[in-house]
């Protein structure tokens, strides 16, 4: 029994290896970590394969039943945790997605030219004070998070999940948007807003949105207001959490998720 | 929630299998009484030790603590392992220049980081070692049972303790790692897995404190960096991101979660004594939150 619990750990942390090492080419590996550290899970993946090859050909100490009880019960939740939220066709995609980089900074709509900015990065440049111009036109995208408080002043929230390290730690980080038709936009879709940025004379803090999507909390940035001039519904994009750092002095912001980031 | 665990286990089972191979190495090849003579007998010495140790051997803390354990079976002072293990995640080059970045240059608040952590991993250093000498526990922090690193398999029976130069050594001393690694990464299975039920079920609109007092700003963060579980190598940039909150909750959150969460008190609880893990969860809570403010008194 000692023995086939040692030949089971084994294989258990060469098939978590293995997990890792094929999790870290693919683009699924996005809806679970930051994709900066693709590099780092991938060299743990060939370690851990290597020392589980090593523990099944020479296993050490003893078995401990409650130790591979606990590492089968990450085989079913990795199992169950799946691929994310991203389609299946693009799971096995060996091309890592943030080496595709080449991205217009502008859309153009209606002969007017929008600035990409996600909600998350919106809210870092309205934090440290450098919003994009009063006259500047921002595209931006999220999900759409209504309460009755701001249905009574045609405003919505639009927020996008960010994740600065994994998933454990995304934050969903937006702004305030005023929009003509903003009641007819629902709770939790992805829509497109374009429009500019304008300072609020009275900051108005917002509480209890609750969780949007996996992600239980929220930050709005509070004093300044998104006037849409059209919102328009879209499909969720194909990397629904962006990766912002906080402004980090002369650092420029990171630009990740190629097409779909903004 | 199983993807959220499963985020957990991927961002810190590197640090852990790094720590877990450490380990056996140390295991292997050090050499005990040399480490035994070399380490100063006096209780400021043996902190200055663990914490230079900290600063020349960056380590995140799933793999401080296997090695922490490891160092106190090899005979090192438990004053001077255990101010190693709490303070390396966070006083070493890689982790205070991501503070550095994350914080836009605010040296103010990488020194303070690393003077709580420093402080904290000192006292509660010092706190165990009392605690250990006065009542001749040290015999009982060895390593446990499944890490005991002897073949129980017949053709290989001798323990690589014994650090043999075998055909075979390599593939002992990987094995070895692996134990380590089975051994403590059950700890972080379970701890994220706590810490994903947390996530999902905990009513969130305590976040919104955070621009109100500062003091319970602080107490709401250093609760959400043990719940969150982030490794110390990026958890300054979650910290800078939680905007609303005073520097002081930013610092406290830094600070604590680097040697307490929830996938550590697992860990703690199977390396050390239970009196002993109770000190290694609460002494570091305790001085953070009063370092904190503190910081937040005389600095601003």
């Amino acid at each position: 029994m000692k023995r086939l619990l040692l030949a089971l750990d084994g294989a258990l942390v060469l098939g978590l290896g293995l997990y890792m090492l094929l999790l870290s080419q693919t683009e699924s590996y996005t809806a679970f970590m930051n994709p900066k550290f693709r590099l780092l899970t991938a060299a743990a993946a060939v370690a851990l394969c290597i020392v589980g090859a090593a523990f099944l050909i020479r296993p050490a100490g003893v078995g401990d039943l409650l130790r591979t009880l606990s590492f089968v019960v990450l085989g079913m939740l990795i199992l169950h945790a799946g691929t994310g939220e991203l389609k299946s066709a693009s799971v096995l995609m060996l091309k890592p997605p943030e080496t595709v980089v080449t991205v217009e900074p502008e859309m153009i709509r209606e002969g007017q030219a929008y600035l990409k900015v996600n909600p998350a990065r919106l809210f870092f440049l309205l934090h440290t004070g450098n919003a994009p111009a009063l006259d500047q036109g921002v595209i931006t995208r999220g999900i759409v998070r209504r309460t009755p408080e701001l249905d009574r002043l045609g405003w919505f929230v639009l927020l996008r999940g960010n994740m600065v390290c994994c998933l454990a730690d995304a934050v969903a980080m937006g702004v305030l948007v005023a929009a003509d038709g903003s009641r007819q936009v629902q709770n939790g879709e992805w829509v497109m807003a374009f429009g500019r940025v304008q300072p609020l004379a009275d900051p108005h803090p917002l509480t209890d949105l609750g969780p949007t999507g996996e992600v239980p909390f929220s930050m709005v940035y509070d004093k300044a207001l998104f006037a849409a001039e059209a919102v328009e519904k879209t499909e969720r994009p194909r990397f629904s959490y962006v990766f912002e750092l906080p402004p980090s002095g002369n650092s420029p912001h990171r630009l990740t998720g190629g097409a779909d980031d903004y | 929630m199983a993807r959220i665990a499963v985020s957990i286990v991927l961002e810190a089972a590197p640090f852990l299998l790094l720590g877990s191979l450490l380990s056996a190495a140390i295991e292997r090849y050090v050499d005990t009484e040399r480490i035994g003579r070399r380490i100063p007998k006096g209780p400021l010495g043996r902190m200055a030790v663990g914490l230079l140790g900290g600063m020349l051997m960056p380590i995140c803390e799933c793999g401080s603590v296997p090695l922490a354990r490891r160092l106190l079976g090899k005979g090192v002072p438990p004053l001077t392992a255990v101010t190693y293990m709490l303070a390396a995640p966070v006083i070493n080059p890689v982790v205070l220049l991501s503070t550095y970045v994350a914080f836009g240059g605010n040296m103010k608040m990488v020194l303070s980081r690393a003077l709580v952590v420093a402080v904290s991993a000192a006292l509660t250093g010092w706190l165990c070692a009392r605690r250990i000498s006065s009542n001749g526990q040290s015999d009982s922090i060895q390593p446990i049972a499944g890490a005991d690193l002897t073949h129980p398999h017949p053709h290989a029976g001798q323990p690589i303790a014994a650090g043999g130069r075998s055909r075979w050594a390599v593939v002992d001393l990987l094995s070895s790692g692996a134990a380590e690694f089975l051994d403590m990464g059950k700890y972080l299975v379970l701890g994220a897995l706590t810490s994903a039920a947390i996530k999902v079920f905990l009513p969130w609109q305590i976040v919104q404190v955070l621009g109100g007092n500062a003091a319970i700003s602080v107490a709401v963060l250093m609760l959400l960096a043990v719940l969150l579980c982030v490794c110390s190598e990026a958890d300054a940039f979650v910290a800078a991101s939680f905007v609303y909150a005073p520097p002081s909750a930013q610092l406290a959150f830094m600070a604590v979660g680097a040697m307490v969460d929830l996938k550590l008190v697992g860990m703690y609880f199977s390396a050390f004594p239970k009196k002993i893990a109770w000190m290694l969860i609460v002494v570091p809570v305790v001085c953070v939150f009063g370092l904190s403010n503190l910081i937040s008194l005389l600095v601003g």
